[in-house]
């Protein structure tokens, strides 16, 4: 009855016809499945339940800092050709276009200083 | 070995065994293997029906991490073998009569008639999650206004000007997602995300004759976000999601 996946090997697509790990299958059986009137009477103790408690994470300067860090060290040599394509034409934006090949640079070569001073 | 189990408080609880439920089936169904607390499971029949059971020692019982997925897996097995109703962790009755007297005689005709409508469909989960470098090279990559304030450590505006737009690229995402897959289900139950970089979570209630279909969309929508979003999509399992808030 269970149909396997044909072949994507690659990760970008996990099958499984059950659920593997505990949080899942806490997920999906004390969470859902039918209730009867008050008959639940299990006391479940000794696991780890903050997985059904975990929610979206409420929007915070904390979030807000942690994905200002995120971008900031992003490693952007993908972009980077364009990025400097873009300083070299548009004279004005030097300042805001020099932050970028910065953080570049710093991906680059991989010492995760954090300079302020503009370096080139 | 221990079973999590502890002797009940109430003094006449304490000689009888009480029957945990997994589920309903069909009856004349053979079901064989242990479940909670390692106990042989059986079924309890009426009518048409039949509990899938193990007695367990008390009404009072603490369940372990093995119990749990002992419960999740005796469900699995009888349903690979035909339609069940899967029951929450954690119901007990005070024996097998109570079993037929308090669930199974009373409450017969609305589970027969949920057994029929869940004959023949499975539950598939989905759930996306962006891979969190990709999915911030795409947003700084897609809005000019991110890219040039890039470089600023403990800039809370760009930090805030990333959330929005992922929040915006999420919502327009998990629309599409959901688009691509409810054609091919009877039912859906999606929900919100509950990380910063999960993209989607739902369930859906598909046909088994569908699921092949289902997992050829799975399929085209993964290889199509291949390198920003993983895909985590099991089943066919037992309606779950779909079964809650049947019976009042």
């Amino acid at each position: 009855m269970a149909v396997a996946t044909q072949g994507t090997a690659s990760n970008y697509l996990q099958r499984a016809p059950s659920p593997s790990g505990l949080a899942d299958v806490i997920d999906l059986i004390l969470d859902k499945g039918l209730v009867i009137d008050a008959y639940v009477r299990v006391a479940v103790i000794g696991i780890e339940l903050v997985t059904i408690d975990a929610r979206i994470v409420i929007a915070s300067v904390d979030t807000y800092l942690r994905f200002a860090e995120a971008v900031n060290r992003l490693d952007l040599t993908q972009t980077e050709a364009a990025g400097i394509k873009e300083l070299r034409d548009g004279g004005s934006k030097e300042r805001e276009a020099k932050g970028a090949v910065e953080g570049a640079k710093e991906a680059l070569s991989g010492d995760g200083k954090r300079s302020k001073s503009g370096r080139r | 070995m221990t079973a999590g189990v502890v002797p009940s408080r109430t003094p006449n609880a304490v000689t009888s065994t009480a029957t945990y439920v997994y589920g309903v089936t069909g009856r004349g169904r053979t079901l064989r293997g242990s479940g909670v607390v390692d106990a042989r499971i059986g079924t309890v029949e009426h009518g048409a029906l039949a509990a899938i059971v193990s007695p367990v020692p008390s009404l009072h019982l603490r369940a372990k991490r093995r119990d749990i997925l002992a419960h999740q897996d005796v469900l699995q097995r009888a349903f690979a073998a035909g339609t069940v109703i899967p029951f929450r962790f954690g119901t007990v009755f005070a024996g097998e009569d109570a079993v037929v007297s308090e669930l199974l005689e009373p409450r017969h005709d609305d589970l027969a008639a949920l057994l029929d409508r869940l004959d023949g469909v499975a539950e598939l989960s989905v759930r996306a999650y962006y891979l969190e470098d990709a999915v911030l090279r795409e947003i700084v990559q897609d809005n000019s206004h991110i890219s040039r304030r890039l470089g600023r450590a403990g800039d809370v505006a760009l930090g805030e000007s990333v959330a929005r737009a992922l929040a915006a690229k999420r919502a327009a995402e998990a629309a599409g997602i959901e688009r691509a897959l409810r054609p091919l289900a009877d039912d859906a139950v999606i929900e919100a995300p509950r990380t910063e970089y999960e993209l989607f979570r739902g369930a859906f209630l598909v046909q088994m004759t569908e699921i092949e279909a289902f997992d050829a969309e799975m399929n085209a929508l993964a290889r199509e976000r291949h390198g920003t979003v993983v895909f985590k999509y099991v089943g066919p399992l037992p309606p779950h999601s779909f079964v809650d808030a049947e019976l009042n």
